[in-house]
């Protein structure tokens, strides 16, 4: 837990989380993804995958992130394209290189779950 | 060692539990034995959500919406509370009251309101159930305001084949009851921001939301600039323009501007303008940080005002909306 603390904790969460979701749809590769999906209930994903990704307190199993992404025919591009809005959202946080290279780490860890191979 | 006391959804069950030093309420419930929804345990997904009318720790609730907060919403993972506090499990639904009806009033050419004697405490915003004699169910939302009206006012569009709009238009007169399920919802003003910059957008009977928001911010003494926006095809789909008149003569803060596709000149006609609502808004407002957005109407007008308010800016804590959902068939 100490990237999470380090990163500041819930409250960094919730600081990036709509910095995140703002840049996920605005990015013409990835945002009509969302077109009809619930803004609530995707804020509250989008909030749990930071939290995992900051290295939080999380129940990650894979599964539920397998399930989500299933039938979407995501490929490398589209999984590109939300790490660079991760990678962009801690920037505009001002989070050190370090501790970029660490969230990007744990994103990537589960690239396999989200692309479903 | 703090008593606590939990009690189930029904009611019929008070668990009376002793909690061991900096346990939480959940863990103490789950100790118990009780199955309860929780999930990361540390204040975050908000999975393990209560309810107490006593008083809630401050950790119990940091990162809530400001309305779950007046609700008394807390997270049980956070919550460390002092010596006799009980809690519940969060109400998925609120009671039947009956209400007399006391004024049925055509507003413009296809909506009407209905007062009914006030048989329930709310906050403007919110919306309540109604029920026809025949079972049909619509919600619909409070337009009167708790402290200052006797009644509860709903507005309602007369639908064609509405088999609640048609019924209550055609059965429904003075000294009938209503069968009323609510409140429910969390669409209303909150007092955590006097000076905070409200924007307010509706179309057609969205209005009757925001009309009781506005009212409970104005009346609250909201400093903040205050805007209505609202949209219809023509005037014919607007109502309610002296009401807002008065206000916004009586506050200063307040202002609201209507936006149709086409104008018909008609008396209604000099407080509208052509345009279109999304592009209008997006024009006097390109930067939405800190401004408190409240979004009614239709479904799609929610949605697609929504996204853009957040684009512009503006925090989805800070954006709350109540979109009508069209019901299906009975």
């Amino acid at each position: 837990m100490s990237l999470y603390n380090n990163l500041g904790g819930a409250a960094a969460i919730d600081a990036a989380v709509d910095i995140f979701y703002r840049k996920v749809l605005s990015d013409s590769r990835i945002s009509h993804f969302f077109d009809n999906t619930d803004m609530e209930t995707q804020h509250a994903k989008q909030k749990a995958f930071l939290t995992m990704a900051f290295g939080g307190p999380n129940n990650y199993t894979g599964v539920d992130m397998r399930k989500a992404h299933e039938n979407m025919n995501l490929n490398e591009e589209h999984f590109d394209a939300v790490a660079e809005c991760l990678t962009n959202t801690l920037k505009d946080l001002e989070v050190n290189e370090n501790e970029i290279n660490e969230v990007i780490n744990v994103a990537l860890s589960v690239k396999d779950d989200v692309l479903n191979r | 060692m703090p008593t606590v006391y939990f009690h189930t959804l029904d009611d019929t069950d008070v668990l009376s539990l002793q909690l061991n030093d900096n346990e939480s309420l959940l863990d103490g419930i789950l100790r118990s034995g009780i199955d309860v929804p929780f999930g990361c345990k540390s204040g975050v997904c908000q999975s393990c959500l209560m309810q107490s009318n006593d008083n809630i720790p401050q950790t119990a609730q940091l990162g809530l919406r400001q309305t779950q907060i007046e609700q008394g919403f807390f997270m049980s993972c956070c919550c460390l509370p002092e010596d006799g506090f009980r809690a519940h499990m969060t109400k998925p639904k609120s009671d039947f009251v009956t209400a007399k009806v006391l004024e049925k009033e055509l507003l413009n050419q296809d909506i009407y309101r209905i007062r009914v004697e006030k048989v329930v405490d709310y906050r403007p915003g919110q919306f309540a159930t109604l029920w026809s004699s025949n079972g049909v169910a619509r919600s619909y939302s409070f337009a009167s305001h708790p402290q200052e009206d006797d009644f509860i006012e709903f507005h309602i569009k007369k639908i064609e084949n509405g088999a609640f709009s048609q019924w209550a238009w055609n059965n429904l007169e003075q000294s009938h009851t209503l069968e009323i399920q609510g409140p429910l919802g969390d669409c209303f003003y909150t007092e955590s921001d006097m000076n905070q910059t409200l924007l307010m957008c509706g179309i057609g009977t969205g209005l009757a939301p925001l009309y009781g928001i506005l009212r409970d911010a104005l009346i609250s003494g909201h400093k903040g600039k205050i805007t209505l926006y609202l949209g219809g095809r023509n005037s014919t789909n607007l109502y309610f323009m002296d009401n807002l008149k008065t206000l916004a003569e009586k506050f200063n803060n307040f202002s609201f501007e209507c936006f149709v596709q086409e104008v018909v000149l008609d008396n209604q006609s000099a407080n509208l303008k052509q345009g279109d609502i999304y592009q209008e808004v997006k024009r006097a407002y390109p930067n939405l940080e800190d401004t408190k957005v409240f979004l009614c109407g239709a479904d799609s007008f929610v949605k697609k005002m929504k996204k853009q308010c957040f684009l512009s800016g503006a925090s989805m804590k800070d954006i709350s909306s109540d979109a009508f959902i069209a019901f299906k068939k009975d």
